[in-house]
C-alpha cells in the first residue's frame, strides 16, 4: 500500500512540473497534509522535521515571487499550517514547523517575510524559539523589533519571561523600557515583580506608569506592597492608584479592604477615591458608608455620582437616614441619583422623603420623586401618588398613575378605596381610572356610589371606570343614573358605561330591560340619551322602542329617536322606517335630510350584498334629497355597486354642474379594478361604461390613453396630475417620498395581470428636493405602505432600486454605480415574484441594478411614479418611450 | 407590567407617539454648585467617521446635551465635525457665531479635560477598549460603538474598569432598545415557543490578514495614532477611511460587526448576559455546515442559515426555535410560528425585558442621570462580541474550541487560548 501511494506520488509529481529543490515529499502532498487536508502521515522525528523545513522553504521562496497575489497565497498557506500545526496533541508538529521558521528569520530573508514568520511564531511559538527571537530584540528593522517582542510576550515558556528581564535590564532608552514593561506585565509572572518595582522610580513618569500598570496586572501581595510604599513622580500617580485597586481585586478581603481604604482617604485624589469607594463596596465592607457619605459632599462631580449611584449597592440599613439626612444639601443632579438609588435599594424607610420630593420645585427631582415613590410603594404611597395624578403636569399624572397601578399588596388596595371613597375630590377623581386599570371588582360598589354623588367630576371618572369594570349587576344604577342625571356630562359618561356593559354582557333586549322600563317616566333629557343607548346597543325590543319613539309627539324625542337610527343603529333593520321619514311628504326638513344621510349610511352596508337593490334606492335618493350634500353621498355610496346600473346613474349625473365632479369619479372608480384587501374587483365593463368614461375625459378635457388612470398615493399635500401628448406623459407631484413605511406620490398606472415588463425613459425631474424620484413602479395596492418595486431617477443621487418586501415594512434600496441623471431609460420586470431593475443610458444596452422576491397578488398596478420629496412643493417629470409589455 | 399586543403598524405609530410624550426624566435643571456653567451633560465624540458623525448629528439635535469637544485622527474629518457642532449651535442660538467646540487630534487631549462628562466612542475596533478604559478612569461616563472589543480579554478590561470606575456604560447594540427584538426575546424567555431548541443568527464572516501593500499617507492623516496599539504597518487606503473591518489587527469582520446586534439578540433571548457557550464548532462540510455554538444548557446556536432557515428574505436576522414554536426577527422582519404566540399579551408573570426610552443613547443619557445601568451595559456588550470571537475562532483554527465562560478561557488548547489576549504595540497597554 504505502510503495503503492509513493509511485502515485511520484506520478504526480512529474505531473504537476518540477519539484522545489531536492524534495524528498511532493509539495502540494504535504501543503495538503500540513494545513489538515489530507490524512496525516507517520514519519520519524527527523523526517518530520525534514517535511515541515521543506515546505516552509518552499513557501519562504514563494512569498519572493514578483506576482502579489502569489505571495499572498503563500503568506496564507503558512498562516492554516501554522494554526494546524498549533492543535492540542500536535506537539512535535508545532515544535518542527517553528524550527523551520526560525530557520529563515535571518537578515537576508526579506523584511515581508520574516514579518510573516513572526507573526506565526507569535501565535504557535514556544520554549525553541526563545534565543534566536530574543536576539532580534536588536534587529535594525524597527517592525522586526516590534514582531519579536510580541513573539516573546505571547510565548508561554518561561525562558521567554527570562529573556525579556534580561532586555530590561540592559534597555537605555524609556519607549524601549516601557515596551518591556508592558509585555513583562501581559506575561503575568511573578518573577518580574522585582524588575518592575525598580522601575517605579524611574524618573520618567511613562516608564513609571508602565512599571505600575505591569505590576497591577501581575497583582499578589509583593506587587502591592511595591505599589503602596514606593513614592513615583506625580504624573505616574493614577497609574499606580489604578493599579493598587487592580492588585487589591485578587487580594484577601482584609488586605484589599486597607488597600480600599488608603485609595479613598487620597483627599486630592478623586480618581483614586472612587476607586477606594468602589472596592469597598464590592467587599461589602462595613467601612464603605463612611466613605460613601464623604464622596457625597465632594466638590468633584464624577466622585459624587460614584457616590450616589453606591448607594443602591450598600447593604447597610443605616445607609438610608445617612443619606436622608445629606439630601437637602445635595445638588440637584445628585438628588436626582440619590433618589433613583435609594427607589432600587428598596428600603420604604426613603419613601417620606421621597415623597416630599415630589413637591419639589425642580421638575427632574419631582419626576425622579415619582419614580422612587412607585418604586418603593406601599400604603404609604397612595395617597402622594394620587395628588400627583390629580393635580400634576400631564406627563408626571400619566406616570403617577403607571406606578398606582403596579403597587401592589392588599395594604395598597385598602388605601386605595379609603382614598377614593374620602379623598379630595379631584384626588378620588383621579382614582376611578386606577381602579379600573387595576381591575380590581371589589370597587365596584364604592364606584357605583361615586357615580350617584353630587361631584360631577368623580360621578364622570366612576361612570367610566365602571364602564370598563361593571356588569349585569350595575344596569339597573346605570341606567337610573343615566335616566335621571341632571348633568349632561355625567348622562354622557353613563351612557358610555352602560354601552360598554351592555355590550359585554349579552343579550340586549335583557340588558336594556332597566332602561325600557324607566323610559316612559323619565325627564326627556334622560329619554333622549336612552335612545342613542338603544341604538348603539341594538336588538329587537329596542328597535321597536325606537321606531315608536319616531313617531313621538314631542319633537326633541322623535329627533333623538331619528337621529340615534340614522347615526347609530348597526344593521339594515331600521332603513324602511328612515326611508319613510325621508321622502318629501316628511314635515320638517332637519328631519327629512338627517333621515336620509341614514339610509345612505346603511345602503352603504348592502353594496355588495345587493348591489341592484341599493342602486335603484340611490335613484330614489337621488331624486328625493333636496341639498347637493347628499346627493354627493349617495354618489359615493353609488360608486361601490359594482353593476351596470351604477355606472348609468352616475353618468346621469354628468350634466348637474354641481354633482359632476363627484359623478366622474364614481365613473372611473366604477370603470377600474379595484383591489379591496387580498381581492380584485373587477371594473364593471359594458357599453355604458366606455361611453361614461369617455365622456367624463371629455369633459375634463383629458387625453390619458384609456388603459391607464391616474392617482395620488398616500401622503401628498398637494393633488398631483398627469398629462399626456404625443407619446409622452408629464406628471407633476407632490408628496413626502416613496421610503421608509408609507409613501406619497402621484402615480399615474394600469392593471397587470401576472408577469410583464414596464420600460419608460426618464426625460427630466425637476429639482425639488436631492432625493426626488421618478421612474417606473409595480405595485401590489394603491394604498400608501404597499409592498412594490420602484425604479428611479433622482435629481441628486442617481439611479435607485427601491423596494418595499411587505406592506407596512421599510424600504430598502440598492444604487446604480455611478451618478446617473436624467435623461436616462429605466425598466422594470416581473416573473412570478422576481423584479428585476435595469438602467439603459440609450435603451439599447441595459445595465441590471438589482433583483428581489417580493410576495404581491396577481394582478398589481405598473405604472409612472413621481414624489417630489417636498410636500411644499410639486415636482414636474415627462417620461416617454412608455410600454408595457406582458 | 406593559401589556404588549401583537405588532401592527398602527400600534408602531401610537408607540411612537408614547414615546414622544413620555416624560422627560430630568428637565432642563441647574446642576447645582459641582456644576459646569451649562446645565446640560458635555460630551466629547471620539472618531467621527461613518457611525461617529452620525451619533454626533444625533447628540446635536438632543436639547440635554452640548457636544463640546470632537476628536479625530483624520484632520478632515475632525475639522468637518467640529464645524457642524460650531454652525449648528450657532444657529440654535440665532447668532452667527459659535466657536466652543475644541477639535483633538488625541483622544488623551480630550480626556484630560475636567469639563467634559462624558464621551461617545465610534472609532475603529482596535481603539475601543483603550479608550473606554482611560475615559472611565479619567471619570467619564461612556458610550461605546459595537463591537465592544477586539479580542476578549479587552472586554474584560473594560467591564472591570468601568466597575472600578464607577462609570455608566451603554454598548451601541442599539437593536436591544427596538421593541421588535425586545418582544422576540420577551416570547422566548417566556416559553412562548416552549423549551428552546436552536437559534440561527445570520450575519457576515470572519476578518483575515492584511496584505496590503504600502502607499503613501494622506496630508493630515496621523497613521500612527490609527494604528495605536495595532501591529505596525504601512497605509493603505483600503484601510482607512474604510473597510479595515476585512482585517484581523483592527476588526473581527462583519461576524463582530453584524454579530455585536444579532448575537447580542440571540444571548438576550437565551438569558446568557452573563455567560456563554460552551464549545464552538466549525462548519465541517459534512454533517455540520454551519458554525455551531453549544451552550451548557443543550442549546444549540448556529451562524448563518439560508432561505431554507429563515423567512426573512434579506438572509439577516435571528430565529429562535423551540418544541411549541419559532420566533424571528430582524430590522424589518418580525414572525412567530404560531402566529398566536405574539397575538397573547404578555401577563404580569412573563418576563418582562429591559424596556428604553427611545433609542439607546437616549437610554444612556437618562442612566447617567440616575446612575443605573444601561440596557446594553458593558457585561453584555463584552459577552455579546464575546460569542463572535469564538465564532471567528473556530473559523480561523478550523477547530472545535471548548470554552469555560466562567473563567473566560479557552479550554485544552493552548495555542488556541493565545487569541483571547493580544499584546498591543508599545506604549499602549491593556490595564
Amino acid at each position: 500500500m504505502r510503495r503503492i501511494r509513493i509511485v502515485l506520488m511520484g506520478l504526480l509529481v512529474l505531473a504537476g512540473g518540477a519539484p522545489l529543490g531536492a524534495a524528498p515529499a511532493p509539495l502540494d502532498a504535504l501543503l495538503a497534509e500540513f494545513r489538515g487536508q489530507a490524512p496525516p502521515v507517520t514519519r520519524s522525528a527527523s523526517a518530520q522535521r525534514a517535511a515541515y523545513a521543506q515546505v516552509v522553504a518552499a513557501l519562504v521562496a514563494r512569498m519572493r515571487a514578483a506576482d502579489a497575489g502569489q505571495r499572498q497565497d503563500a503568506a496564507r498557506a503558512l498562516e492554516a499550517i501554522s494554526f494546524h500545526a498549533g492543535r492540542p496533541g500536535a506537539e512535535p508538529e508545532r515544535a518542527a514547523l517553528c524550527r523551520a521558521m526560525l530557520a529563515h528569520l535571518g537578515a537576508r530573508t526579506p523584511l515581508e517575510t520574516r514579518l510573516t514568520l513572526l507573526t506565526q511564531l507569535e501565535r504557535i511559538g514556544r520554549g525553541e524559539c526563545v534565543a534566536l527571537v530574543a536576539a532580534l530584540l536588536q534587529d535594525r528593522a524597527p517592525r522586526v523589533r516590534e514582531r519579536a517582542l510580541r513573539v516573546l510576550q505571547a510565548n508561554r515558556s518561561p525562558a521567554a519571561g527570562a529573556a525579556l528581564r534580561q532586555a530590561l535590564a540592559q534597555a537605555k532608552t524609556p519607549a524601549l523600557q516601557v515596551a518591556l514593561a508592558n509585555a513583562l506585565g501581559y506575561r503575568r509572572e511573578p518573577a518580574s515583580v522585582t524588575a518592575l518595582a525598580k522601575l517605579l522610580r524611574s524618573r520618567e513618569p511613562a516608564v513609571a506608569a508602565a512599571a505600575a500598570s505591569a505590576l497591577g496586572t501581575i497583582g499578589g501581595s509583593r506587587a502591592a506592597a511595591f505599589l503602596a510604599t514606593i513614592r513615583v513622580l506625580p504624573a505616574a500617580q493614577p497609574a499606580v492608584d489604578d493599579a493598587r485597586a487592580r492588585c487589591a481585586a485578587a487580594l484577601p478581603d482584609a488586605a484589599a479592604e486597607t488597600v480600599y481604604q488608603a485609595l479613598a482617604a487620597h483627599a486630592g485624589r478623586p480618581r483614586a477615591r472612587a476607586l477606594g469607594l468602589t472596592g469597598l463596596v464590592r467587599l461589602r465592607s462595613p467601612k464603605a458608608l463612611a466613605v460613601l457619605l464623604d464622596c457625597l459632599q465632594s466638590n468633584d462631580r464624577s466622585l459624587v455620582q460614584v457616590a450616589a449611584q453606591a448607594c443602591a449597592s450598600i447593604t447597610d440599613p443605616a445607609l438610608t437616614n445617612r443619606v436622608l439626612a445629606l439630601y437637602p444639601k445635595l445638588d440637584v443632579p445628585t438628588q436626582v441619583a440619590v433618589l433613583a438609588a435609594l427607589a432600587d435599594r428598596g428600603d420604604a424607610a426613603a419613601l417620606p422623603v421621597a415623597v416630599q420630593a415630589l413637591e419639589s420645585g425642580d421638575p427632574a427631582v419631582a419626576a425622579a420623586a415619582l419614580e422612587a415613590v412607585g418604586t418603593l410603594g406601599g400604603a404609604g404611597a397612595v395617597l402622594p401618588l394620587a395628588r400627583v395624578a390629580a393635580t400634576g403636569a400631564w406627563a408626571d399624572r400619566q406616570a403617577a398613575r403607571d406606578a398606582l397601578t403596579r403597587l401592589r399588596g392588599a395594604e395598597v388596595e385598602a388605601a386605595l378605596l379609603e382614598t377614593a371613597a374620602q379623598g379630595p375630590p379631584n384626588v378620588r377623581a383621579a382614582l376611578m381610572t386606577v381602579l379600573a386599570d387595576r381591575t380590581m371588582t371589589a370597587a365596584v360598589p364604592l364606584l357605583l356610589q361615586a357615580a350617584e354623588g353630587d361631584d360631577v367630576g368623580v360621578a364622570v371618572e366612576a361612570l367610566k371606570a365602571l364602564g370598563r369594570l361593571g356588569g349585569a349587576p350595575e344596569l339597573p344604577a346605570l341606567a337610573k343614573r343615566l335616566l335621571t342625571a341632571p348633568d349632561e356630562a355625567v348622562r354622557e359618561a353613563a351612557q358610555e358605561a352602560l354601552v360598554a356593559v351592555a355590550s359585554r354582557a349579552g343579550n340586549p333586549d335583557q340588558c336594556l330591560e332597566p332602561l325600557f322600563a324607566g323610559l316612559a317616566t323619565a325627564p326627556e333629557d334622560g329619554r333622549c340619551v336612552a335612545l342613542a343607548v338603544l341604538a348603539q346597543v341594538g336588538g329587537r325590543r329596542a328597535l321597536a322602542e325606537l321606531t315608536a319613539a319616531t313617531r313621538s309627539p314631542i319633537p326633541a324625542v322623535k329627533r333623538a329617536a331619528v337621529a340615534a337610527l340614522a347615526e347609530s343603529w348597526e344593521d339594515g333593520a331600521p332603513l324602511d322606517v328612515l326611508w319613510n321619514l325621508a321622502r318629501a311628504d316628511a314635515e320638517e326638513t332637519g328631519l327629512r335630510v338627517r333621515a336620509l344621510r341614514g339610509c345612505l349610511r346603511l345602503l352603504a352596508r348592502e353594496t355588495e350584498a345587493r348591489p341592484a337593490m341599493v342602486v335603484a334606492r340611490l335613484a330614489e335618493a337621488l331624486a328625493i334629497a333636496g341639498r347637493p350634500e347628499e346627493k354627493k353621498l349617495a354618489l359615493s355610496v353609488l360608486r361601490d355597486c359594482r353593476v351596470p346600473a351604477a355606472v348609468t346613474l352616475a353618468a346621469g349625473c354628468l350634466d348637474d354642474p354641481t354633482l359632476a365632479e363627484e359623478a366622474a369619479e364614481a365613473v372611473l372608480y366604477l370603470a377600474a379594478p379595484r383591489k379591496k384587501g387580498e381581492q380584485v374587483q373587477p371594473a364593471v365593463v359594458c357599453p355604458e361604461t366606455l361611453a361614461a368614461v369617455a365622456k367624463v375625459r371629455q369633459l375634463r378635457g383629458e387625453t390619458l390613453p384609456a388603459e391607464w388612470s391616474a392617482t395620488d398615493v398616500g401622503d401628498t399635500a398637494l393633488p398631483g396630475s398627469t398629462a399626456y401628448a404625443n407619446g409622452t406623459f408629464t406628471l407633476k407631484a407632490s408628496g413626502w417620498d416613496v421610503w421608509g413605511r408609507a409613501d406619497g406620490f402621484h402615480f399615474v398606472a394600469q392593471l397587470l395581470s401576472g408577469d410583464g415588463t414596464i420600460v419608460a425613459r426618464v426625460g427630466h425631474l425637476t429639482e425639488t428636493n436631492e432625493w426626488a424620484k421618478a421612474g417606473v413602479m409595480i405595485r401590489d395596492t394603491p394604498e400608501a405602505d404597499s409592498a412594490h418595486a420602484f425604479v428611479c431617477v433622482t435629481p441628486k443621487n442617481g439611479l435607485c432600486f427601491q423596494r418595499r418586501r411587505q406592506a407596512g415594512a421599510d424600504s430598502v434600496s440598492a444604487a446604480l454605480e455611478g451618478k446617473v441623471a436624467a435623461p436616462y431609460w429605466v425598466k422594470l420586470t416581473r416573473v412570478g415574484d422576481r423584479f428585476t431593475a435595469y438602467a439603459s443610458a440609450d435603451g439599447q444596452t441595459w445595465q441590471p441594478v438589482g433583483e428581489d422576491t417580493i410576495p404581491m397578488g396577481k394582478d398589481v398596478l405598473v405604472g409612472l411614479a413621481v414624489s417630489s420629496h417636498d410636500n411644499t412643493r410639486l415636482a414636474e417629470a415627462s417620461m416617454d418611450q412608455v410600454q408595457v409589455t406582458r | 407590567m406593559s401589556k404588549e399586543a401583537p405588532i401592527t403598524r398602527r400600534r408602531f405609530l401610537k408607540g411612537v407617539a408614547a414615546a414622544a410624550a413620555a416624560p422627560c426624566l430630568v428637565g432642563r435643571a441647574a446642576w447645582g454648585q459641582v456644576a459646569p456653567p451649562s446645565d446640560r451633560i458635555t460630551v466629547g465624540c471620539i472618531g467621527v467617521g461613518g457611525m461617529g458623525s452620525g451619533h454626533l448629528g444625533g447628540l446635536l439635535a438632543r436639547g440635554q446635551v452640548q457636544v463640546v469637544a470632537v476628536c479625530d485622527v483624520d484632520t478632515e474629518r475632525r475639522e468637518a465635525a467640529r464645524n457642524a457642532v460650531d454652525q449648528r449651535y450657532a444657529s440654535d442660538r440665532g447668532s452667527g457665531t459659535y466657536r466652543g467646540c475644541a477639535a483633538y487630534n488625541d483622544f488623551r487631549e480630550l480626556l484630560a479635560r475636567d469639563d467634559i462628562d462624558a464621551v461617545l466612542i465610534a472609532t475603529p475596533d482596535h481603539w475601543h477598549a483603550l479608550i473606554a478604559i482611560a475615559a472611565a478612569a479619567a471619570g467619564k461616563d461612556i458610550y461605546c460603538e459595537k463591537p465592544l472589543s477586539l479580542t476578549i480579554a479587552e472586554g474584560r478590561a473594560m467591564v472591570n474598569a468601568v466597575r472600578r470606575y464607577g462609570r455608566v456604560f451603554q454598548t451601541g447594540s442599539q437593536q436591544r432598545s427596538d421593541g421588535n427584538f425586545r418582544l422576540a426575546c420577551e416570547l422566548v424567555r417566556s416559553g412562548r415557543i416552549g423549551k428552546v431548541q436552536t437559534v440561527h443568527v445570520a450575519v457576515g464572516g470572519p476578518s483575515g490578514e492584511c496584505h496590503l501593500p504600502a502607499e503613501p499617507v494622506p496630508p493630515g492623516l496621523d497613521w500612527d495614532l490609527w494604528l495605536g496599539p495595532a501591529p505596525w504597518r504601512p497605509f493603505n487606503r483600503l484601510l482607512h477611511p474604510a473597510n479595515w473591518r476585512a482585517y484581523r489587527d483592527y476588526s473581527g469582520g462583519g461576524m463582530t460587526d453584524w454579530g455585536a446586534h444579532h448575537f447580542d439578540i440571540a444571548q438576550w433571548g437565551l438569558g446568557m448576559d452573563e455567560s456563554g457557550p460552551g464549545e464552538v464548532l466549525p462548519p465541517d462540510g459534512k454533517e455540520r455546515p454551519l458554525l455551531t455554538y453549544r451552550y451548557a444548557n443543550g442549546v444549540r446556536m448556529y451562524h448563518g442559515g439560508g432561505p431554507e432557515v429563515f423567512a426573512n428574505r434579506e438572509g439577516n436576522g435571528i430565529l429562535f426555535t423551540g418544541t411549541e414554536g419559532k420566533v424571528e426577527v430582524n430590522r424589518s422582519f418580525f414572525r412567530t410560528w404560531p402566529e398566536a404566540i405574539a397575538r397573547e399579551p404578555l401577563g404580569p408573570d412573563d418576563v418582562h425585558l429591559y424596556r428604553t426610552r427611545g433609542h439607546n443613547v437616549d437610554d444612556w443619557l437618562e442612566c447617567i442621570r440616575t446612575r443605573r445601568r444601561p440596557v446594553c451595559d458593558v457585561e453584555i456588550g463584552h459577552r455579546s462580541v464575546t460569542v463572535c470571537h469564538l465564532g471567528n475562532l473556530a473559523y480561523w483554527l478550523n477547530r472545535p474550541i471548548r470554552w469555560d465562560p466562567k473563567r473566560e478561557q479557552v479550554v485544552g488548547d493552548p495555542e488556541a487560548n493565545r487569541w483571547v489576549d493580544r499584546p498591543m504595540r508599545a506604549p499602549w497597554c491593556l490595564t
